[in-house]
């Protein structure tokens, strides 16, 4: 059985893995202006190519939750490029991202307005969201910044999107399971080419499409799937949980990431065992 | 007094025709929607809603002037495997959360009243599919509360692709056999 699942999983996460390999490549070695972005284009491309080859082509509009995740990587990848290139003041930049995040929160819940919410309680519930998205943007910011930075990034939430990716298929659905497979196999590749070219990447803006693919994922997973709430808010902190690591300023900093990492593995873990608990048994 | 048997006899015939119309309500209880898809080309695999809604409307005499709704909630499938239908219930397949019901409105009904030709429009996850279905009508008769009660069967497939259902089409088949067997209480 768990042949025949990587069987499935297997062809569409190497492929998105390839893509973001080359597209890093590209933008990172080739075209040092891009570079800036060059992993936001690697997840948003690589994310793309996965999604098409898991769930095919997603139309404009879209129909369903899972069709707006496609759109997602374009959005986040296409405001993560203006960002590098336009460098726009904190303030601008804080808020333009809000007002996407909610734009892209109220699209993806918009089944949950049609049948479930009313009208205020829907919004009351896209605004909460929505700053959980900014939040969460803002804490791989941080880890972004921190030693190891890109390492860091990229290695956390490799973990944080395995473990969405058990979770999910836990949860009723191997398709949004996949998708968070692809995007998981997409941050290795990068932590790969980091470990393997250091300073491959500038400083770089890809906390602005991981944290909305996340997040897609984990509210599709939720309020589409049977995602436990608590699983689907531990792997949203769990980039957070890896900020209160120790780190010492003249400490080995791969004992800084080693520390982050752990701190984050617990999270993914708790996360991942109470969507386990939740799940029906597997009478086979 | 000539020209008022005429009218009279008009209007008896208007309240005649309007009576030969008879409106069934779907009853949940005596009614099944069941489906067969094929399970990695071994064999095939069963279901069941286990609820179901709606309105017939029965012309004997004129069935082009007969009507069908029906309405079924995704969320009363029933596989008899929880896994089964939790996967089944997701953005995999019938994506029970953004599209809650299926339904099916007729537009055209022909035939005898015997076997009838239903036309009409199948919505599956948002995704509106024009069909046609031969439906064998049962018997009519009274029920146990003195209700009067009538039916029919009609088995067809459909492609699940066709309604956006695309997941897993090698493993799970795209041919669906759907067998509906439909029980009302006239109103």
């Amino acid at each position: 059985m768990l042949l025949q699942l990587l069987k499935q999983i297997l062809p569409s996460a190497a492929l998105a893995a390839a893509v973001a390999a080359t597209l890093t490549f590209i933008f990172a070695r080739w075209w040092r202006k891009a570079s800036d972005c060059a992993a936001a284009i690697a997840i948003g491309g690589g994310y793309i190519a996965g999604h098409v080859l898991t769930a095919g082509w997603s139309p404009l509009p879209p129909r369903t939750a899972t069709h707006w995740l496609f759109w997602f990587a374009v959005i986040g990848s296409i405001v993560a490029t203006a960002n590098a290139f336009i460098r726009p003041r904190a303030t601008v930049r804080v808020i333009g991202w809000t007002i996407v995040c909610a734009i892209a929160c109220r699209l993806i819940l918009q089944p949950k307005f049609s049948y479930d919410w009313r009208w205020a309680e829907g919004w009351v519930r896209v605004i909460a969201i929505t700053l959980g998205i900014v939040l969460l943007t803002w804490c791989l910011e941080i880890v972004d910044r921190g030693p190891f930075g890109r390492s860091s990034i990229f290695s956390i939430m490799t973990i944080v999107c395995a473990g969405t990716a058990i979770s999910l298929m836990l949860a009723g659905s191997l398709l949004l399971g996949q998708l968070a497979c692809v995007l998981s196999a997409i941050l290795m590749v990068l932590f790969l080419a980091e470990l393997a070219f250091p300073a491959l990447f500038a400083c770089g803006v890809e906390a602005i499409p991981l944290s909305l693919l996340c997040s897609g994922l984990w509210l599709s997973g939720h309020f589409y799937a049977e995602l436990p709430i608590v699983s689907a808010l531990l792997f949203a902190l769990a980039p957070a949980v890896a900020l209160f690591a120790p780190v010492r300023e003249n400490g080995s900093q791969w004992r800084a990431l080693a520390y982050r990492i752990a701190l984050a593995t617990a999270s993914v873990i708790v996360a991942v065992a109470i969507a386990f608990h939740s799940s029906p048994p597997l009478d086979y | 007094m000539k020209p008022f048997a005429i009218v009279f006899a008009i209007l008896s015939a208007f309240v005649l025709s309007a009576n030969a119309a008879d409106t069934f309500k779907v009853d949940p209880v005596h009614t099944f929607v069941l489906f067969s898809v094929q399970h990695l080309g071994i064999a095939n695999t069963y279901g069941r809603f286990n609820d179901i809604s709606g309105t017939v409307v029965f012309d004997k005499d004129n069935p082009s002037k007969s009507s069908v709704e029906l309405s079924v909630p995704v969320e009363s499938l029933d596989t008899h495997n929880s896994i089964r239908e939790r996967s089944l219930k997701s953005p995999d397949f019938f994506d029970a959360k953004q599209f809650p019901t299926m339904i099916f409105k007729s537009t055209k009904i022909e035939g005898s009243s015997d076997t009838l030709k239903v036309s009409g429009d199948l919505t599956i996850r948002g995704v509106t599919k024009p069909l046609t279905v031969d439906f064998k009508k049962g018997g009519e008769g009274k029920g146990v509360f003195g209700e009067m009660r009538g039916g029919g069967e009609t088995r067809f497939t459909i492609k699940r692709s066709d309604f956006g259902m695309n997941f897993e089409l090698g493993e799970v088949g795209d041919e669906v056999t759907i067998i509906l067997s439909v029980e009302g209480v006239k109103k």
